[in-house]
């Protein structure tokens, strides 16, 4: 069991040395060991956790992009990512990056179909229950810019991943799902 | 490659759902999907005879599972809203005419006999759509309109929203969509009878 003080370390070390890929590696790694991670803080190192679990998925997924070639490192920060207790504290902008990193990142490695069904797993946990927030949030700010990945938006993403891959089946239900929750919201280039 | 346009979007949202379609939650998820589409960018769509395929399919395929119902039905509605059954949505209309109304009714018929997980409003919006969907079938086409009364299906909607109302103690607009319905109907009926208002 990870205690909370080494919980908050290995994220501060996420975050510092998020370009070197034998850390990040161990650090997953270990991670990936210890799957019983700390869900409800102690309350003495509440704040410090909350803020570390609230990063979590964004730390794994920035790693996952910065080391995508890294098959090692990609398994581990999905695996790790679909051990997470669900947090529904997430704002809409993690979520968006979260998922905006793991579509590519998982058209990169297709030959790894045990990722599907985390990947699912992920998807139905985290972003579903971040459905109503994701809605209030872009209708409240209607003119923040949305969410760039590689010089695109999400929704590229999404129907590359679409046009990429259009029999899988795990895939056209995590997409339709995200772009039935961001159709209403997106200002979606001319044709 | 130009990816990200309505068309675009459109296309493979089409592609997703003839693929996928025998999934329930991606057909929900997909059919509201084009829904939005459609009602934000009704002019750009290009597809929308695949489009009411793919929702009436859906319809018939998961009456059983009643989450898929209440885009489909909105999904017909607003592609038939504005164009009416005899132009760009369905070209031949005999041919899929009878065939959509059959299946939209089947669909709503199915969300009437009550699925605890939709709400009253949904089942509300449905009524209300297929009695629109209705009069814009019957307006102006008597074998339409012939074929709906045959079948008793304005009865059976009367009855089944009956029940609805007084369950929840509300005065509903399906009404007024209804009177439409069988005024025209009744237009029908009548050799040389007045077009419906």
């Amino acid at each position: 069991m990870i205690t909370n003080g080494q919980y908050v370390e290995l994220m501060r070390g996420m975050h510092e040395f998020v370009l070197d890929l034998p850390t990040q590696v161990a650090i997953l790694r270990l991670l990936h060991q210890h799957l019983d991670i700390p869900n409800q803080p102690e309350r003495s190192a509440a704040n410090a956790v909350e803020a570390s679990c609230h990063n979590m998925h964004y730390r794994i997924a920035l790693s996952m992009r910065f080391h995508a070639q890294d098959l090692q490192l990609q398994l581990l920060g999905i695996e790790v990512m679909s051990h997470l207790k669900s947090n529904s504290s997430y704002n809409h902008t993690e979520v968006l990056y979260i998922v905006a990193a793991l579509l590519p990142v998982l058209h990169r490695h297709p030959q790894q179909s045990s990722w599907t069904a985390n990947w699912h797993e992920f998807i139905d946990a985290r972003v579903h229950v971040n459905c109503f927030r994701i809605t209030v949030c872009v209708t409240a700010q209607a003119t923040t810019p949305w969410i760039m990945v590689d010089g695109h938006n999400i929704f590229t993403v999404i129907i590359q991943s679409l046009q990429l891959h259009p029999r899988d089946h795990m895939l056209a239900l995590v997409c339709t799902q995200l772009l039935q929750q961001f159709v209403l919201f997106i200002r979606i280039q001319d044709d | 490659m130009r990816i990200c346009g309505i068309t675009g979007l459109e296309d493979v949202l089409c592609t997703t759902l003839t693929l996928h379609l025998f999934d329930a939650k991606v057909a929900m998820y997909g059919l509201a999907a084009c829904h939005a589409l459609q009602k934000l960018f009704s002019v750009r769509m290009c597809q929308l005879r695949r489009l009411m395929e793919l929702a009436a399919n859906a319809l018939n395929m998961h009456a059983s599972t009643g989450y898929v119902t209440p885009h489909a039905v909105a999904m017909i509605y607003y592609i038939i809203k504005p164009l009416g059954f005899t132009r760009r949505a369905a070209p031949s209309p005999f041919a899929c005419l009878h065939a959509q109304i059959f299946l939209i009714l089947f669909g709503a018929m199915r969300v009437l006999q009550g699925y605890p997980h939709i709400t009253f409003v949904a089942k509300k919006t449905v009524c209300t759509q297929v009695f629109e969907i209705l009069y814009l079938a019957c307006v102006n086409n008597h074998e339409n309109a012939a074929a709906i009364i045959r079948c008793g299906i304005v009865e059976f909607l009367v009855q089944a929203f009956q029940g609805l109302v007084r369950i929840h103690r509300m005065t509903s607009q399906w009404d007024h969509h209804r009177e439409k319905l069988e005024q025209t109907l009744l237009s029908a009926q009548i050799p040389g009878g007045a077009p419906a208002p």
